[in-house]
């Protein structure tokens, strides 16, 4: 809350009556009363009217919208609520490819938003699902899982495909069944799932109890079996706190095994805390070209060319984070160092945000950024989340660009497809097939193939199911997902 | 790591902080005093003891998160976040130490120095990772 009334204050000291905006905070046609569920604290919520929420809205991202310029000029009566207002709220352009410029412009109900946990703490099974086919016939599969859980209990690995949920077939299944069973959002919910086994093709039937998961960021670290020069592996999933300690303890394990490449395996690593990218980059590259050096710095609106608007602070560049800054281990201690000049990056179309800083912090110091596999989401994007009436909105405020000025790469970073959003690499399907990790995983071998010739693999030389797909989509912390995972029949 | 390592003078650290937080905002001895305390985590957890927790976390947010059952069973620190973490996340969590003092097992909230003898607890001087 005093990051909104600092915000407020700005506003107010900066921009006179342009900020007249504030005025209607917390108006709300249907207020709020009482406490706030979650956090206890009275809600600021007054009576007002649509049209209040509405102005707010309107001054809000006229305020702070990085592309403000390009709002379109709506009437705001023609909308009969403020979610509907705000969702056409946003830039109608789009990119070079042809997708919308903004799509990441959406909303929390804010008792959701305001939850807390444990870090990497949710409730569920330990298995991430992968959806890859969204639209019947659908097919479901285990992206990964999580140690010690229901589903590695339960016998689930990487590959295994979900046919039945509860009394839903997947592939043409009612969806808010398949959704209640694959995505619990409460403590000991069972469900009973039939599986087709990866391996041997059985199918069998499986109850999971929904528990307090804590999921392992950092997993299968190590020297990829048969790589001379040793080749490196870290699989690396979420930005977390508890990430920070982990990606220290693998760049040690990797020294100590002497690894003279590195395969970084971000195809399902949505982002998280900024500083952990930093981090990463500097543990990854060789510190020569990142001593004094800017891993990314952050661009507002040209309202706020000096000072961060929300927070206030001088917009300075982050640089690359050379000691732990305490997250998960104490901070000031002097992160260890791969000091490579290249890296072989595993992306995916979950591959967005923090990781695509990390991709593009060394991109813009001349480290050697290989990419293989999908394009990455294409988010060099941040908010400042703002509630207002229950609702918390997030509007893209701030881009971070690197080193060189680069931070454009809304259509994502694409292995093999020149230019600066194009580094090197291959274009690869994900390979539910065989192990993250493993040399016969179709990402990983084509990662060894492009260290070892420059080459990537033909499509035809790739495992059956790692070609002919949609890129997956890697359904994360769905505790407080809003969206429709299914698209309809 | 071992014990003596970085990481463990750094908890060390965080004591330091901690009883120098507490220095200031107390004059005579406190019942939840963190003098000779050591980072800790907790042992053979019960329900008593993971309600414990749960409610001194609790207190100190303002709101209950969600916790796992191990929560500071294995290293001294417990990190509370957002369970939606944005994908270019500036903030920071919230930390939470565990020390051991004489019997008592004492959790300190880093932000605000707040300390929070856990009842029915169990806790051990935190052994090298």
């Amino acid at each position: 809350m005093h990051r909104v009334l600092f915000a407020l204050v700005l506003c107010i000291s900066c921009h006179g009556g342009s900020s007249a905006y504030t005025d209607s905070a917390a108006k709300c046609a249907v207020p709020r009363t009482g406490a706030d569920p979650v956090t206890g604290k009275l809600v600021p919520d007054k009576q007002g009217t649509l049209a209040d929420e509405e102005a707010w809205l309107k001054g809000w991202e006229a305020d702070f919208y990085l592309w403000y310029r390009e709002l379109p000029n709506l009437d705001p009566s023609k909308y009969t609520t403020a979610l509907d207002y705000f969702n056409a709220l946003k830039t109608p352009a789009t990119t070079a490819s042809g997708k919308p410029k903004d799509q990441f412009h959406f909303t929390y109900a804010t008792t959701d938003w305001e939850k807390l946990s444990q870090s990497g703490v949710e409730a569920g099974y330990g298995v991430t699902w992968a959806l890859i086919a969204r639209s019947p016939p659908r097919v479901a599969k285990v992206a990964y899982t999580e140690p010690n859980t229901p589903a590695t209990t339960a016998g689930l690995v990487r590959g295994d495909e979900v046919i039945q949920v509860d009394t839903a077939l997947v592939m043409d299944g009612d969806k808010n069944v398949l959704n209640a069973g694959l995505f619990p959002v409460g403590l000991g919910e069972t469900h009973s799932f039939v599986i087709k086994k990866r391996v041997g093709g059985a199918t069998q039937t499986i109850s999971l109890t929904s528990a307090a998961i804590t999921s392992n960021p950092v997993q299968n670290v190590g020297i990829i079996p048969g790589t001379n020069p040793k080749a490196g592996y870290i699989l690396f999933n979420a930005h977390i706190a508890t990430a920070e300690q982990k990606l220290i303890d693998a760049v040690n394990t990797l020294q100590a095994q002497g690894a003279q490449d590195l395969v970084l395996d971000l195809r399902y690593n949505g982002g998280g805390y900024l500083i952990l990218a930093s981090e990463l980059a500097y543990m990854i590259a060789n510190p020569t070209r990142t001593s004094g050096k800017t891993f990314e710095k952050t661009i507002f609106n040209d309202k706020y060319p000096a000072n961060d608007p929300i927070t206030g602070a001088a917009l300075t560049p982050t640089a690359f984070q050379s000691s732990s800054v305490g997250l998960s281990t104490s901070a000031g201690q002097a992160l260890p160092n791969l000091a490579l000049d290249r890296v072989f990056v595993l992306t995916g179309g979950g591959t967005c945000s923090a990781s695509e800083s990390v991709i593009n912090g060394l991109l813009g110091v001349g480290v050697q950024v290989n990419l293989i596999g999908h394009n990455t989401c294409g988010k060099p994007y941040g908010f400042y989340p703002q509630d207002n009436c229950g609702t918390t909105y997030f509007s893209i405020q701030f881009e971070g660009q690197n080193q060189a000025g680069f931070g454009e790469y809304s259509d994502g970073f694409v292995p093999g497809g020149g230019g600066q959003a194009g580094p090197p690499g291959c274009q690869v399907a994900d390979d539910f097939n065989n192990d993250l990790g493993s040399p016969a995983e179709a990402r990983v071998a084509a990662a060894l193939q492009f260290r070892s010739n420059g080459t990537c693999p033909s499509p035809s030389s790739r495992s059956e199911n790692a070609v002919a797909q949609e890129e997956p989509l890697i359904v994360r912390n769905p505790f407080l997902e809003n969206r429709i995972l299914w698209r309809p029949q | 790591m071992t014990r003596g390592s970085p990481a463990v003078h750094g908890w060390r650290r965080a004591l330091l902080t901690a009883l120098l937080a507490a220095a200031c905002a107390s004059s005579g001895p406190r019942p939840d005093s963190l003098e000779g305390a050591a980072p800790a985590v907790i042992v053979e957890p019960t329900p008593q003891s993971r309600a414990a927790l749960l409610q001194a976390v609790t207190d100190a947010l303002g709101q209950q998160p969600l916790l796992a059952a191990e929560a500071l069973t294995r290293e001294p620190v417990l990190l509370i976040e957002r369970r939606h973490i944005e994908g270019r996340e500036r903030a920071l969590p919230d930390r939470f130490l565990l020390f051991k003092a004489g019997a008592r097992c004492v959790l300190v909230f880093e932000r605000t120095g707040q300390r929070s003898p856990l009842v029915e607890t169990r806790c051990a001087e935190a052994a090298a990772r």
